[in-house]
């Protein structure tokens, strides 16, 4: 017992400073009330289904789908539906994809800061899906998706977190778009739920150790006998090796050579923030359809 | 034969840490008497005269009736007159240390695999030895591959050279040993060495006393096979290691090694024996009684790997957990 003690007083002396640590940061935490300054001067709709895609009692549902997830992550989850010549009423000719994204881009943006929305102040935390369903299906389409982030979702959600909300919202949108808008407020409130997660995944947190302790058993459950400590030369005369013959002799050379083939690489873009008209800083991206 | 002390008539034994002969009863160094019964056979203690059966091979052992430390006259006579002796360097005391530190990270044995309880029962014995000088006469040829890689402009070349080698050596090994004693695992036997034979002396009688013993169990023609592969293998060794920076080496059938025994010595050389036994299990270490080099298995406690295994991992798992949540409320 006082050798197990002894060998494990490091840990027990970890543990203790980690658990001190862990209580003062805990107390700390839960004296610390959260203030809820919540944003009076955005309207309480959510749902602005102006396509009319969805039924009302849909419109109901998700109305409070976005209520209960809005306590849970303090961020506004706006849904706007249109079936409207967006790149035309931006002044663009031509429906070309740089056209229609800045269209969306804008549309979504103003929607967002002309209705005041953000969680916690105007223009506040919060997200916004437009969905337009212009053409949908013609080769004059201007179908498709936009997600506009502000505040807190605006620092969280990377280009490849926008792309995976609306990957959910195209698995569904063709046949089921009632389906697919609870796809983007599950999956806009999964994505902020994690937003004060380690960059550590837990998982990995629990399987460490194990494998530590795996590491720790094997190496002290290696048991070798004892180590070959003679050479070849232990046994040896001193001075008496003696070479009669050591030659190497060259019987062939030859020299081949090969062309070295130059590589080129290529490069990645990457999205950013940007402004909207009324001067908030937006993140966002979509997928046409 | 028995040695006693000339000052009290106790038994003498030989010390390792003195180098001495050494009276455990009176203290007395060096103050040895030998006696030799006239029996051409023991069959009874000569101290106590109780009638003992000694078993096969042994030469030295103790009286299991009056502790004293014998000596079989018979078994290191004639024929089994050991040439040379190398005697022990290291007491108990010394090896029950050397055992201690070199198993203190072992935290799977069990608890008292190092008590002085267990130790106590240590016994040193000396391991009948052949030793065989040879002189090797080795032949190699082969084909070896030399590879140069160089870039110029937009072009790699390789250059490959291809070489015949020739070597013809010769080397004399002196005192390659093989254990004569079949209770003694060869290849444990092998682990012991090197014995460092500077310390290796004409054989004396009086190095026995104190410890077991045993003569050769085997005759130098019959275990000489043994040596032959060592002396052979390392020959190849010594004049492989002359053959440098070749790939792609193909040697010739033809190549031989040729061994001839120039000559031959009994020898016997200190081994310590602890002998753990751990749930009906017996678990041997051998400890160079000259040098202390150890040889052996460390025996595992289950439930010591469990508990040191479980209480790392609960409580690193703790420590992490903790860690982690620290951070999200952070």
């Amino acid at each position: 017992m006082k050798q197990f003690v002894k060998y494990f007083s490091w840990l027990f002396i970890l543990l203790g400073v980690v658990s001190v640590v862990f209580v003062i940061v805990f107390i700390i935490h839960s004296t610390q009330k959260v203030a809820d300054t919540r944003n009076d001067a955005a309207p309480s709709r959510r749902v602005y289904d102006y396509a009319d895609v969805l039924t009302d009692s849909e419109e109901k549902e998700l109305e409070i789908l976005i209520r209960e997830s809005e306590e849970k992550i303090r961020c506004d989850l706006v849904l706007v539906t249109i079936d409207e010549p967006i790149i035309e009423q931006y002044g663009y000719t031509s429906n070309t994809d740089a056209a229609w994204n800045f269209s969306m881009m804008n549309y979504a943006d103003d929607f967002y800061d002309n209705n005041n929305f953000g969680y916690d102040k105007i223009h506040g935390d919060g997200a916004l899906l437009l969905d337009n369903q212009y053409l949908a299906g013609t080769s004059d389409s201007q179908a498709g998706s936009w997600l506009s982030t502000c505040g807190r979702v605006y620092k969280r959600f990377s280009s490849s977190m926008i792309d995976d909300v609306l990957d959910d919202v195209d698995r569904y949108i063709g046949y089921d778009p009632f389906k697919a808008y609870k796809a983007y407020v599950e999956s806009v409130t999964k994505k902020m739920l994690k937003e004060n997660d380690p960059f550590i995944p837990f998982p990995l947190v629990v399987i460490v150790p194990f494998i530590i302790s795996g590491v720790f058993i094997a190496t002290h459950l290696k048991n070798k006998e004892g180590d070959r400590t003679t050479t070849s030369n232990t046994y040896v005369e001193p001075n008496s090796i003696h070479f009669n013959v050591r030659t190497d002799e060259l019987i062939n050379s030859h020299v081949t050579s090969v062309v070295i083939s130059s590589g080129s690489s290529g490069g990645g873009g990457g999205g950013g923030g940007h402004r909207s008209s009324g001067g908030v800083s937006h993140g966002g991206g979509g997928h046409r359809r | 034969m028995i040695y006693t002390c000339n000052n009290c008539g106790g038994n003498m034994v030989y010390s390792p840490e003195r180098q001495k002969m050494f009276c455990k009863y009176c203290g007395s160094e060096d103050s040895e008497q030998k006696y030799v019964s006239n029996e051409p056979v023991m069959s009874a203690c000569p101290s106590c005269g109780a009638p003992i059966e000694i078993r096969e091979y042994l030469s030295a052992f103790k009286c299991p009736y009056c502790d004293n430390h014998l000596i079989v006259d018979e078994r290191i006579a004639g024929d089994y007159l050991p040439h040379l002796i190398i005697p022990f360097y290291l007491g108990i005391e010394d090896v029950k240390k050397i055992l201690r530190d070199k198993f203190k990270r072992s935290v799977f044995a069990p608890n008292d695999f190092l008590s002085d309880a267990r130790l106590n029962f240590m016994t040193g014995m000396y391991v009948p030895f052949w030793m065989y000088d040879y002189h090797v006469h080795g032949f190699y040829e082969g084909t070896g591959k030399k590879i140069r890689t160089w870039t110029s402009g937009n072009r790699q070349y390789t250059e490959t050279k291809i070489y015949r080698i020739k070597r013809d050596m010769e080397v004399d090994f002196d005192k390659v040993p093989v254990d004569a004693s079949i209770i003694m695992p060869d290849s444990t036997m092998d682990l012991m060495e090197p014995f460092h034979y500077g310390n290796l002396e004409e054989f004396k009688d009086c190095y026995l006393s104190g410890f077991q013993a045993e003569m050769y169990n085997m005759g130098v023609d019959e275990l000489e096979e043994r040596a032959v592969c060592k002396a052979k293998g390392d020959a190849e060794s010594i004049m492989q290691s002359s053959i440098n920076g070749y790939t792609g080496l193909v040697n010739d059938p033809s190549n031989k090694v040729m061994v001839e025994r120039t000559d031959s010595k009994y020898a016997l050389l200190p081994v310590w024996n602890y002998q753990y036994v751990y749930k009906n299990q017996t678990y041997p270490f051998y400890i160079n009684g000259q040098t202390g080099k150890v040889v052996g298995k460390v025996p595992l406690s289950v439930k010591k790997v469990w508990a040191y295994g479980g209480t790392l991992c609960m409580g690193l798992l703790l420590v992490f957990t903790m860690i982690y949540q620290i951070f999200r409320w952070l």
